[in-house]
């Protein structure tokens, strides 16, 4: 989970000490829809898993969306 | 699929309104959004048609420029094909009305196709396979989109992407010409990514007076059911994941490694879209062309666009990977190497025929 929260706070370009697993991610100050594509792309490539944008409404906390790539990569 | 054998690209050009639209002038967003947005997305402006310029009219300026640039009698045109989602009129097919705009003989076949951010591969594909099929010399393809028109200016998920734009490119049959290879791909089970749902009578949703009543979708969002929805995380996430795969195939059908391709140019959907594809598939900066900074997503038009402004920088022979996606979804590659002479260049045009 911390691999994962590093690699979204870069994707952000935010610090990853303020984020953690329950942190509901859509309500940061720096997420907007440019963010989303960061996000996607990160997961593309560290994951090698599609998300699209129903799995981004569908996910609230960090931990939700973490556990969203590891369903779609396996 | 099978290499396009004979059949050579004359030259490019594209038509452009005069009338300009800057990212940092677009209030909805905040002035920082505005940074943001403009350094996200690689947008500084764009061209938007005034009130009654269609597709036809900036199609016509690119047509009748790169007829007068080629020195080719309107006689001699045996095909005319347009590709857009932004015709005239829902009947008929605006190719048949520029085949007279353009004082083309009636023995010119003219149609329509609609397709939106993949139209130049296929267009190449489906000119020049027609060419060789039928025997015919010489054809005009024509790729636009006043897609401006189509977006709510109350919508920050498109009014400040798109920008509007015609193209014209020549093609004639030359036994000498370099082979062109294709990629072509479709999946309608992503149509609801880009969509303008209602409109027209036929249609799947036929327009009501309820089709033009804006309703606010999220914050910064309203727009009515007669306007573009796009979806760009859905693109976005479907771009990166389909698009490098069709560049890769692409170049192997043409036999050639990344370092043996001059310039790739994508369809120009946004930076971050553009800049992640190509650092996918091995593309140096300096190989990609863009012209996102000052023309923004000119839809269908983005590919021949962004040749027509390099002009002074494609020589002859340059080897070229194109590959546009989006709407559809669709997605197409294609390889051509650039033939000596060809004439590239752009034109603004306010004209309204």
């Amino acid at each position: 989970m911390d691999q994962f929260i590093a690699r979204f706070a870069e994707a952000l370009e935010t610090e990853a000490a303020t984020l953690d697993a329950g942190t509901e991610f859509k309500t940061l100050a720096d997420w907007d829809s440019l963010a989303a594509l960061s996000v996607i792309a990160m997961i593309d490539e560290y994951y090698g898993a599609s998300i699209g944008g129903d799995e981004l409404e569908r996910a609230r906390t960090l931990d939700d969306l973490r556990q969203a790539v590891v369903a779609k990569a396996a | 699929m099978q290499p396009l054998e004979g059949i050579a690209v004359r030259g490019v050009v594209g038509a452009v309104p005069t009338r300009v639209a800057r990212s940092a002038d677009y209030t909805p967003l905040s002035e920082a959004e505005r940074v943001k947005f403009a350094a996200g997305t690689g947008i500084d402006e764009r061209r938007i048609v005034s009130a009654g310029q269609c597709t036809s009219d900036l199609c016509l300026a690119a047509a009748e420029m790169l007829l007068a640039r080629l020195g080719w009698e309107r006689d001699s045109i045996e095909a005319l094909v347009l590709i857009t989602q932004t015709g005239d009129h829902p009947v008929p097919a605006t190719a048949i009305v520029l085949q007279h705009k353009l004082g083309l003989p009636t023995s010119c076949a003219a149609f329509d196709i609609n397709l939106g951010c993949s139209s130049y591969p296929y267009g190449l594909a489906v000119v020049g396979g027609f060419m060789r099929s039928l025997g015919l010399g010489r054809a005009l393809l024509l790729v636009g989109d006043v897609s401006s028109r189509l977006c709510s200016y109350d919508d920050k998920s498109s009014w400040p992407l798109f920008g509007d734009a015609g193209t014209a490119t020549a093609l004639e049959r030359d036994a000498a010409a370099a082979p062109m290879h294709f990629d072509l791909r479709s999946d309608g089970a992503g149509k609801d990514a880009i969509i303008v749902p209602a409109g027209g009578l036929a249609s799947r949703q036929p327009a009501t007076a309820d089709s033009f009543v804006p309703r606010e979708i999220s914050a910064g969002i309203a727009r009515h059911d007669s306007h573009l929805v796009l979806k760009g995380a859905d693109i976005f996430s479907f771009a990166i994941r389909e698009v490098p795969n069709s560049i890769h195939r692409c170049a192997a059908l043409s036999g050639w490694a990344p370092h043996e391709v001059d310039y790739v140019v994508l369809h120009q959907a946004n930076k971050m879209i553009n800049d992640f594809i190509r650092k996918k598939t091995g593309f140096s900066e300096r190989a990609s062309l863009s012209t996102l900074r000052r023309f923004g997503n000119t839809s269908s038009a983005s590919i021949p666009l962004t040749l027509a402004a390099h002009g002074q920088q494609l020589g002859d022979g340059a080897r070229l990977l194109l590959s546009g996606f989006g709407v559809g979804l669709s997605w197409a590659s294609a390889s051509m190497v650039l033939q000596p002479g060809t004439v590239l260049d752009l034109v603004e045009s306010d004209d309204v025929d």
